[in-house]
């Protein structure tokens, strides 16, 4: 590599403005608190919950508690509109603009969140868009554990987990 | 000289190596900025969420305490836009690239505030990182202000710091996943996690595409065991690959095939990541048709436009072919990634069969053809 090469590879020209003594302190520093930001990342995310921004990737985390099974969690929604008609949808019909439909339904009517009266009106305005017949009287979110054997191909066993019932009738 | 001394002065060294060229990272920036439009979210889609659903991660987005009004997500929507357009004409993209970041976190936090957080940090960052890089000294309208008093040189080097910490970044990112795993038992062979989280993407997210219905059919633990040490040993493993552009291309091309695998078999998408290698990849070398090289001097002043309409029009394109630009490009990056990525790493068998190793790493064929440095 010539001399010209070599200043050129490290980004020393006319311009650059970063070959000077303060510059490379500056790096020095930037590079050594970010390795040392991400232990601090993770205590924080493990102790009180991940930061955003924060630089993570998905840890996903999880593994079997019971080696051979796998517990997945289903949902279904049935809606009894005022005509007198029964709907049945999925998370996907209620979020087609998320990306992961299922945990939005959890977040949004698993909880506490689901009893909240703007909860309920929101559900209303959403279901009778979805179902062109009018209003709607009332909701049904069911939840459903299915276990499935991870060494064979056999059928799941099924188990209700919780059911929430929301009054759209005067929302 | 005392051994902290020389490591300091190694670590100068280098941080500052690297054979970007700013021409490449010129085109990268376009690449990027086009890219990041086509698969831009709608902020304002939250405004339809009662406030009870607002639940902002922990972070800046906590000071407010409801979702805001409906105005000042579309402002918010509209300056996200403005500020990727600038950064694909190169108009002020210094400030360009610092408000796409500042947007992007702002855009994304008001997202993830329903309880779950994706995974793109690296594709927010990178504007912000490479704000320093001098991506918009070329093919830009800040170019051409400046050609009058300062010819641009097609092969001056790019400063290599900023690519170095945005390296640097990727490669910590992985570690911070890799690190959870490990806590959480991966490595234990009585159980298979990458097969367990299958089963929720399976059943749970209805991710029933592609291989998904071949992979949910493999029972063999040593399979899945071997899937989960592969995985962990792929992200714990990144880091080290930042001491050496050639091993960190190397590690990236094998991450991108890493990513085709789990869209095959998950159907999860990380178009991001993928984007984000993409700037590591010496974009100079790849040539060009001749109008293409010759259109932003041919075109003068208003080059910026022209760019501008034939993004609208490739945005009507894709529209009309795949209905959803987001989920089509996304798609495509994927692949293209992946192709890539491959053609990287028979370059590299190529080289190491064909020619002895002489310590010289400068001498290694690159990414995208021709010999070039590392």
């Amino acid at each position: 590599m010539t001399g010209v090469q070599g200043e050129a590879a490290l980004g020393v020209q006319a311009g650059a403005s970063i070959t000077g003594v303060r510059t490379t302190v500056l790096l020095r520093a930037l590079f050594a608190l970010t390795v040392v930001s991400v232990p601090l990342q993770l205590g924080v995310a493990r102790l009180v919950s991940e930061p955003y921004p924060g630089l993570f990737l998905p840890a996903f985390g999880a593994v079997p508690p019971d080696p051979g099974q796998r517990v997945v969690g289903v949902r279904s929604i049935e809606v009894d509109y005022a005509d007198g008609t029964q709907v049945q949808y999925t998370s996907d019909d209620l979020f087609p603009e998320v990306e992961l439909e299922a945990p939005m339904l959890d977040f949004a009517f698993y909880g506490e969140r689901g009893q909240d009266p703007a909860s309920a009106e929101w559900l209303a305005q959403r279901v009778e868009e979805l179902g062109d017949r009018g209003p709607a009287r009332e909701a049904r979110l069911e939840w459903t554990r299915l276990t499935y054997s991870t060494t064979d191909d056999a059928p799941p066993t099924s188990e209700p987990e919780k059911t929430v019932v929301v009054d759209l009738d005067g929302a | 000289m005392s051994a902290t001394t020389a490591l300091a002065h190694r670590f100068d060294a280098w941080v500052r190596s690297g054979d970007l060229t700013l021409l490449g990272l010129a085109r990268f920036r376009i690449l990027f900025a086009v890219v990041t439009l086509l698969t831009l979210p709608d902020v304002t889609r939250v405004a339809a969420y009662p406030d009870a659903w607002f639940a902002p991660p922990l972070g800046p987005l906590r000071v407010l305490p409801a979702w805001p009004p409906e105005p000042v997500l579309v402002l918010v929507q509209v300056l996200w836009v403005f500020a990727l357009v600038a950064l694909a004409l190169g108009w002020r993209t210094t400030a360009a690239s610092v408000s796409a970041t500042v947007l992007s976190v702002a855009a994304y936090g008001l997202l993830y505030s329903t309880g779950k957080i994706d995974h793109n940090i690296l594709a927010v960052l990178l504007p912000l990182v490479l704000a320093w890089s001098r991506w918009g000294e070329r093919l830009s309208l800040d170019a051409l202000r400046r050609s009058a008093s300062a010819p641009p040189d097609p092969t001056a080097p790019a400063p290599a710091p900023p690519l170095r910490y945005l390296a640097l970044l990727v490669g910590l990112a992985f570690f911070s996943a890799a690190v959870p795993k490990v806590v959480a038992g991966w490595l234990d062979p009585s159980s298979q996690a990458v097969q367990y989280d299958l089963y929720a993407e399976y059943y749970t997210h209805g991710r029933t595409e592609l291989l998904a219905p071949v992979a949910i059919g493999l029972h063999s633990p040593l399979l899945w065991e071997t899937a989960d040490w592969a995985t962990v040993v792929l992200e714990g493993g990144l880091l080290l690959a930042v001491l050496s552009w050639r091993a960190w291309r190397t590690g990236l091309a094998i991450t991108t095939l890493f990513h085709l695998g789990v869209y095959l078999a998950m159907n999860i998408s990380f178009s991001w990541n993928v984007l984000v290698y993409a700037a590591f990849v010496p974009w100079d070398q790849v040539r060009l048709p001749t109008l293409a090289r010759r259109a932003p001097a041919a075109l003068g002043r208003w080059w910026g436009g022209v760019v501008a309409v034939a993004v609208a029009l490739a945005w009507t394109g894709v529209l009309a072919l795949a209905g959803d630009p987001a989920w089509f490009v996304s798609r495509l990056v994927i692949f293209v990634g992946a192709a890539v990525a491959v053609w990287y790493l028979i370059v590299q068998a190529r080289t190491l069969f064909r020619r002895p190793q002489t310590g010289r790493e400068e001498q290694v064929p690159t990414a995208v053809g021709g010999a070039g440095s590392h």
